[in-house]
Formats: structure tokens, sequence, C-alpha cells
């Protein structure tokens, strides 16, 4: 009954999954990332970062720096003051805090890793040398580690004139004359069970195999400078770089060369960017500036650091009665580009896939000696997903219900979608029950529960687990992203060109970084215009050829709003080709119609004109029909009704290793809807990717600091993330797809699906594989050492 | 600019089947040679303390972390790279139309590093090594991937060593 949900592969090329049309050069090494962009007359950049967490500068002095041969300059905030401002803010909101956003350090350094000079030199190597000529005296000042430290009275302030450390509040419901009372206190009073924890989503941080890369080049004329970057958004770095550094727009090229990975760390501007780009200008001449990445581990932005404190109420059937939560994001010394963004997305996203009748969730940020933290895949999401699935199985073991059961009861029910849920979110499509029993289908939940139970009556500890998760995506129309404090447009435009010897020529802003966007667009030109995938290029991510576009690739976007605006540019160039043939042979355009060969009269057999045929006549007919232009070359616009709801459910068996506290993962389901599928290997490939991030989430990933604030990671070795041999062999998946209302071809978005519900699924079957009695897992990720300790727990009733 | 220059040395190798005669300095890593001074920019250099795999080579036949390695030990060695895996003619090589039907890239910047890898692999498998499924996995466990989750990696490298045999 299941399977007719799903809408299987529309005509045409769109649903197949079609090999990358990008691929040839990656399989190659003919791929160019910013590394491998050189131009004449080039220098290159490093630069000194503070070795302190906190500390005033009290002098710095590089004349022994300046001073070595094949040095060009070495500049400090001194430097910078009146030429490049503070870095522009994507979420800005109302009440909120600004750190001084400088791209060099002034007066004081507030994390290790903070930038607060650069040298510029003939190459790398003389760079990184003139930095260790760099004297600089430093004035230590009292650390503030995490949020307790922070939120202690007497804290050491990072920004004393905010007097504070807290960035900002946001609380649902919003404060309203007219919001309905949430009577949170009493029905958590008449609750059956409540569940209270406090719960702790470790940071991360992206890791992308390529680090940050910027290489400008610079035009006397203008002057005017073209900025290659390792960015995930060429026109927002285009539009910061003029705020920062004063020059008009048109004189900045912004071009994403190839990405090598970017999941929402390169999506904002960086302070790099900036500087690069303000040498680039102050020199005359193209400067390089490639991270290593010993300085990635805490310059590039990290993620997540947030403690939620959640109380989740339930009645005796084990249905929802109310949620609390108190969600805390350590933001690190300042707000970055997206400032408290992520801690709003939590907020938003805590009911989750539930009806949750009461809610009270107050969100906040404060700052610490650590470096600010920016976008990473999930963006939030995860942070909600993990306490809210971990209270569900909670809750179910005090009521004695099966977790599964739990979900049904509350999940929102086909009817009642588009769903608005108590945060204003609307989930707006979907089959929530259908696509859990599929997922549970596929795994055979009772059979892998009685497993589970038999193994661990033999003394083995094999566990269950299962959550669900929605995925905020195609983010979002520029009305909601200005509502929750955003200051970008969210609308999309694509310029599709049909040459004239009829070949195809599409242009995006959106930025290719490992998702295929580049390919899921072909495709969907292709079906448009009817032509063959080897007749149609890409060209993305360039603000030179390609139409503005406000935010670019990030928010799981690109296939749903690039994918709608490029399909309305085709449409456009369609109906023109249609006019020009109809006016060719002489008949009404309504009784022309588009097919592979070309352009045909319905009703006349043998009457038509070849697509090429068309194309040239449009640029080279003496005539056209009366009023119209030469050429084809259309722009399109789209700006979505409203974001698209993603969703699905995660089941994982695991068994611990009662030796040495290692977790196997021995079965991994994953049912998921994001509509109809443009690309079905591209989507198996985000999610699996995804899936496997989620896994070192779980198990492996955290940048932790000590005692003394440092960083202890500051090599790829000490950053343990999943290898082939730390995933199940298959991640099997189950898919519907249900298409949105709110989107032109009803696609929702897919990157940060994989990454949501998988860690909390993950935990989920390690507390199952867990004796009873042991302590609950409330912080990520889970170390072997923890499960060691765990199972040395004896059971209550034994103990 | 009187800049006290380093000394430099000259040494001979062979690089994707071609003599290379090239001036280098005793510091600089095979895969600064490589990218800087050959631009064969497909070695990708990512966390340069030999754990991810990206830079991977082979130097005579032997899968080498290219970031650890230094030019001159180079010297008199064969080198292959990325780029010398397709035919003369510019023929995929079977690894590479394999890694394009499976999606076994996103962001292809690990590429290279698995490609050459697994390059390694399949000639061992040729000269008589087996590899059975979990070891395949072992060993791909050497270099790292932020996208695809391995899986269709290893079912890429999967298929070449079942064609092969």
């Amino acid at each position: 009954m299941v399977a007719e949900l799903t809408t299987e592969a529309a005509t045409g090329v769109v649903g197949q999954s079609v090999p990358r049309v990008d691929g040839d050069r990656f399989v190659r090494g003919q791929a160019r990332y910013a590394a491998d962009i050189h131009f004449p007359r080039q220098v290159e950049c490093a630069f000194l970062r503070s070795p302190h967490p906190h500390a005033r500068i009290v002098a710095i002095d590089v004349g022994r720096a300046l001073a070595l041969p094949g040095v060009v300059a070495v500049l400090t905030a001194a430097d910078l003051e009146g030429r490049v401002g503070p870095h522009n803010f994507l979420w800005q909101r109302p009440d909120q805090h600004y750190g001084p956003g400088r791209c060099l350090a002034v007066d004081r350094v507030r994390f290790v890793g903070e930038a607060l000079a650069v040298a510029v030199a003939e190459d790398r190597a003389i760079a990184e040398d003139a930095l260790e000529l760099i004297e600089v005296e430093y004035e230590l000042l009292p650390v503030v580690r995490d949020i307790d430290e922070a939120l202690a009275d007497g804290a050491p302030l990072l920004h004393p004139d905010w007097g504070e450390n807290t960035v900002d509040r946001v609380q649902w419901p919003h404060p309203h004359p007219k919001q309905r009372p949430q009577r949170v206190d009493e029905r958590l009073a008449a609750s059956a069970v409540v569940v209270r924890d406090v719960f702790w989503s470790q940071r991360v941080q992206a890791a992308c195999m390529e680090t940050r890369g910027t290489v400008v080049d610079y035009d006397a004329a203008g002057p005017a400078i073209t900025v290659h970057t390792s960015t995930q958004s060429v026109h927002q770095v285009r539009e910061s770089l003029s705020l920062m550094l004063s020059v008009p727009e048109h004189r900045i090229r912004v071009v994403a060369p190839d990405v090598g990975g970017a999941f929402g760390a390169k999506a904002a501007i960086s302070r790099e960017e900036a500087v690069v780009a303000h040498l680039a200008l102050r020199l005359r001449r193209p400067v390089r500036w490639i991270e290593d990445r010993r300085e990635a581990w805490t310059a590039t932005t990290p993620a997540r650091g947030q403690r939620v404190e959640l109380e989740l109420g339930f009645d005796l059937d084990g249905v929802i009665t109310a949620l609390r939560a108190t969600n805390t994001l350590d933001m690190g010394s300042e707000p970055s580009p997206v400032g408290m963004g992520p801690v709003w997305v939590t907020g938003a996203c805590m009911p989750g896939p539930y009806r949750v009748p009461g809610i009270e969730i107050h969100a906040s940020a404060v700052v610490t000696n650590t470096p600010p933290v920016g976008s990473y895949r999930g963006f939030g999401q995860p942070e909600a997903i993990f306490p809210l699935e971990r209270a569900i199985d909670e809750g179910a073991r005090m009521l004695g219900l099966d977790p599964v059961e739990v979900r049904r009861r509350n999940l929102v029910e086909d009817d009642e979608l588009p769903f608005t849920t108590p945060t204003r979110q609307v989930l707006d499509s979907g089959h929530y029950h259908d696509l859990l029993d599929l997922t549970l289908d596929r795994l055979d939940y009772p059979q892998a529960v009685a497993d589970a139970r038999r193994a661990r009556a033999a003394g083995r500890f094999v566990g269950v687990g299962v959550a669900a998760f929605t995925e905020s995506t195609n983010f979002g129309p520029t009305r909601n992203l200005f509502k929750a404090g955003i200051v970008a447009s969210g609308w999309d435009s694509s310029t599709v060109r049909v040459e004239p010897d009829g070949h195809v020529r599409v242009f995006s802003s959106q930025a290719p970084m490992g998702q295929g966007i580049e390919t899921v667009l072909a495709q969907s030109v292709a079906d448009v215009l009817a032509r063959p995938l080897d007749e149609i290029r890409v060209d993305a991510g360039d603000t030179l050829t390609g139409p503005y576009t406000g935010y670019a690739s990030g928010g799981s976007r690109g296939a749903g709003i690039a994918g709608s605006s490029v399909t309305l540019a085709a449409r456009k160039a369609r109906a023109k080709l249609t006019a020009i043939a109809a006016h060719a042979m002489e008949v009404d355009a309504d009784d022309v119609e588009l097919d592979a060969d070309g352009f045909a009269v319905r009703a006349v057999p043998g009457l038509r004109i070849a697509f090429a045929e068309v194309a040239r006549l449009a640029y080279m007919a003496p005539r056209l029909p009366e009023g119209m232009e030469h050429g084809v070359e259309m722009t399109a616009a789209y700006d979505p009704p409203n974001n698209a709801f993603t969703y699905g459910h995660v089941a994982v068996v695991v068994e611990l290793d009662p030796e040495l506290g290692f977790v196997t993962i021995r079965r991994m389901v994953i049912g998921h809807d994001c509509g109809p599928q443009l690309n079905p290997a591209i989507v198996h490939g985000q999610v699996l990717g995804g899936a496997v991030q989620g896994i070192g989430v779980a198990l492996f990933e955290e940048l932790p600091y000590d005692a003394d604030g440092q960083p202890r990671v500051s090599m790829m070795r000490d950053y343990l993330q999943p290898t082939a041999v730390d995933r199940p062999d298959q991640v099997e998946m189950v898919h519907l797809s249900t298409p949105s209302p709110y989107s032109l071809t009803g696609v929702k978005g897919v990157g940060e699906s994989g990454v949501i519900a998988t860690p909390v699924a993950i935990a989920n079957a390690i507390q199952d594989a867990q004796p009873e009695g042991a302590p609950r897992i409330t912080e990520m990720p889970v170390r072997p050492e923890w499960i060691l300790d765990a199972l040395a727990v004896d059971p209550p009733d034994a103990g | 600019m009187t800049a006290e220059r380093e000394p430099t040395h000259e040494i001979d190798l062979r690089v994707n089947g071609e003599d290379v005669r090239v001036r280098t300095r005793a510091r600089t890593s095979l895969a600064d040679l490589l990218r800087d001074e050959l631009r064969l920019t497909g070695t990708h250099l990512s966390c340069e303390e030999g754990v991810c795999g990206s830079c991977t080579v082979l130097v005579d036949g032997r899968s080498a972390r290219s970031c650890l390695t230094l030019a001159l030990q180079a010297e008199g060695s064969e080198v292959v790279t990325v780029e010398g895996l397709e035919g003369k003619d510019g023929t995929r090589a079977a690894l590479q139309d394999a890694f394009l039907r499976h999606h076994a890239f996103q962001c292809g910047f690990c590429t290279p590093g698995f490609l050459v890898l697994a390059t390694e692999i399949v000639d061992e498998a040729r000269a008589g090594v087996e590899f059975d499924h979990d070891a395949l996995v072992r060993r791909l466990a050497a270099n790292l991937c932020r996208c695809t989750g391995y899986e269709p990696i290893v079912a890429a490298v999967e298929e070449v060593l079942a064609d092969g045999r």
C-alpha cells in the first residue's frame, strides 16, 4: 500500500540517476580548486594567530619580519583601520550584541587562532618564516572556557561594553498579546511522566577535505578584483566585500572554483577573504592565501556546542503533553556572520515532527574564549532532534511502552498537513506514519528487537534505536529569512541561453561543492527543452556570469529553489523558440509542440523544424514575430512561497564491544522523503554521506579545550572522523516522494537529511544495548570509555 | 631583493612516464614539487601530516603520502599521479570509469588519492593478492573522504577487482 505513494522517475532525464555531468575532470585530476590557481606577479600570505585564548595585545613589532628578504608587507589591525571594516552579518537580530567583527584583532585576542597580523611574501614558506619574526607582547586575561563560566556571577566579560556575556535571547511562543497561553507548568504537573535531562551537543567542525583558500587577481583598471574563493555563496561574498572594503560591487567579481567540500563552513564571508581582497587592492597585485590544516582547526568556524535543558511530559498513553526547553549556544568569542542562527533554528525545530500542545522554549547564545561558531550541515537541527528523540525513548521506558509506539501516537497525521508547529514552522507535506512503517518493515523491527533481547540474554550488548526527524529545506522565501533576522534575500535566479547553434548554456549562481548541482540543473533544463544532456553546459558559482542569487548554496536549497528558477528560465526559452518556430512555419504557436526532434505542428504530420534551426533563426532571421527581440537568453527568478520540510526516520542496530567499548553498527535503515528526486543517485549520496558524518558526531568527533583554554585538536589525527571501516557495509534506504506544495517542481532539499537523526538513533541503540539502570546518554560523542563505564554499572535489581 | 637563497639540488625522476629534471630545495616535499614546479595539481594537499591520503601518489609502484615524502627522496624514481592514470589517448582507466558510474566522489578533493590507492590495490590483485570485501574496506580506510560515506568508493573498486578476475 505504501509503494503506490512513491512517484517514480518522471519522463525524460529528470528522475534518472545519470552520472555527474561535470564528473570527468574530477576523476582525471583536472578539477581546479583555489590552491591550483596562480597568477603572474602573485604573492602569498600567511596569518599570525594568537597562541592565547584571551589576552590584551600590548604591543606588536613587525620590524624584523619586514626586513626578511622576500617579504612584501606585514600588516596588523592598525594598518586596516579605516580601510577594512568589520565583517558584516547575515543574521542580524534586533536586540543582539555585536562583537568587533574585525578581520585582524584590535587590542585584544579572544580565542586561540584569532588572526592579529598577516605577512605577505614571494612564497608561502617565506611568509611563514616572517610570522616567526613578529614580536607580540601579550597581557594574559582570565579565560572563559564554557557556558557555565560565561554565565557565572562575576564572570570575566569578553566584551566589557556589553555588560554581560549573553549575545541574544529569543523565546517561543514569541511574546504577543494574542498568543494563546501554553500552560506548560500546569500541563507538566498533570503529566503521567516527565523526562528531565540536560543534553550536550559537542563542538564539531565540518572538516572539509579542502581547507579554505582565496586567490585574488588584480586589475589596475577600475581598479577591480576577481576573488577566486572556496565559498558556497558568491553574491554574499561580493556584497560583504563591497561593504567592508568600500568598493562598489561592479568592481568585484567573485568566483567559486571547484570547492572541496563546504557543508556550511564556507557559507558566509570570512575574515581572511576580506584581508586577502584588501591586500590585492593595497599591493596592486594578485594575492594568494591557502589555509593550512593546522590553522583550519581554529580559524575555520566550528559548529554546535549547545546545551539543551529539556522537560518533556507524557500522559499515560505516551501522548506528549508539553515541552519546555532552555537552549544555550556556546557561540565562541563573538558572533560570526551567522550569529545565534544555529540556536534559533534549534528552538524553532524543537517540536520535531510531533504534535506538542504546550511549549515554552528559551534560546540564548553566550560568548566564550573559543572560535566563533558558524554553519555546519544540520545547522541547529541535530541539536534539537538529539534531546527530543532521546527523551521520547526515555519517556517510553518510564511508561513501559514501545518507543516506536510512542512516536506513532505523536507523529503528525497526513490529514493534519500542512501542519503549523507551535514554533510557527509549516510542515508542508508527507506521510510521516507510512514512512515509519516502511522503515521499520525494511529493518524487520519486531525481529530486530527480539534478536537484540536474545543477544542480551546471552551476554552480548546489542540494541535497536529509532529516531524521527524533519529537515527544513528550500531555505527560504525572502520574507521568512527576514522574519528570522537574516539580512539576505532567498530568491534565486538562473539564465538559460540557447546558443545560435542550438546548444544550451545555463548560468547559475549556486556554487558546486560536491552536491551535484550542475547535474540536476542540466537535467531540469534537458527535460524542458527536450535536449540531450551533452548539449547542455552549466556554468555556476561566478558573479560575472550568474544572475543574482541572495543566499546561494546552503540550507538545502539548490535543487528546490535553483531547480525552480532554472525550470522557469528554460520554459521562457521554450516559449520564445516555439513562437519563432510557429512564425517560420506560418502556423499558430498554440499548434506547435517541442519534442526531441525539434518543433512539430500538431495535426500536420511531417511539418516540423529542427531545434538548432529555430535557434539559428532566433539570432539570424531577418524577421522575427512582431515585436520580438533577437537572441535567446532568458532569466527567471524564483522565490518559494515557504520552506519545504523533508522528513524521515532512522533505525539502527548496534553491538557494543564490552572489552574495548567500541560500537559496531550492524544495520542502518533510513526512510526518507524529499519529494520527487531529480537524480536518485545524488539523493542517495547526500543522505549516505550525511549519515556517515552523523556516525562521526555520535561516536568520534569533538573539538575539546583543555583547562587552560587551549584547543586539543590541532592536527587531522586529533580529530577522529569515520573511515571506510567505521560504517555499516550498507546504509539501507527507503524513500517516499511526496511533492511539496511550496516549490515549483515539488522538490524538497536533501543536503542535511542524513546528519540530523543518525546520531541520536545510534545513541538510542547504544542505550538499548546497555543493561537496565545504566546511565542515560545525554552527551555526544558517546566515547568508548563512557560505554565501558556504563557497562560496568550493576543492574539495580541485582545491586 | 638581495635574498640569501636556499641551496637547491638538481634531481632526475620519471613522472607519469616522462623523464623530468628539476631543481628543488631540500625542504620541498614531493607534493609541492608536483604541484608547484610541475603544475600537476591533481595531487591534493589536505592535512599535510600523512593522515588523510589526499596526496597519495605511486612511487615505484607503491603508494606514498607525497606530503611526507621529500622531493629529494624521489630521485631516480618512477612517480605516478592521478594525471597518469588515463591512457595516452585520454581513455579513462577502468577505475576512473567505475568512480563515475558509482558516484564515488562528490566534492572530488579526496578522489585523486583514492584513485591512486585503488590503482595500487588493483595492481596487487593482478599480481595475485586476494582481496575479500573486508580486506578491501580495511585497505581503503587508509584515506579519508568527507562526502560520500565510502560505500560507493568501495563498490567502484570492488567492481574493477571483479572485472579483473
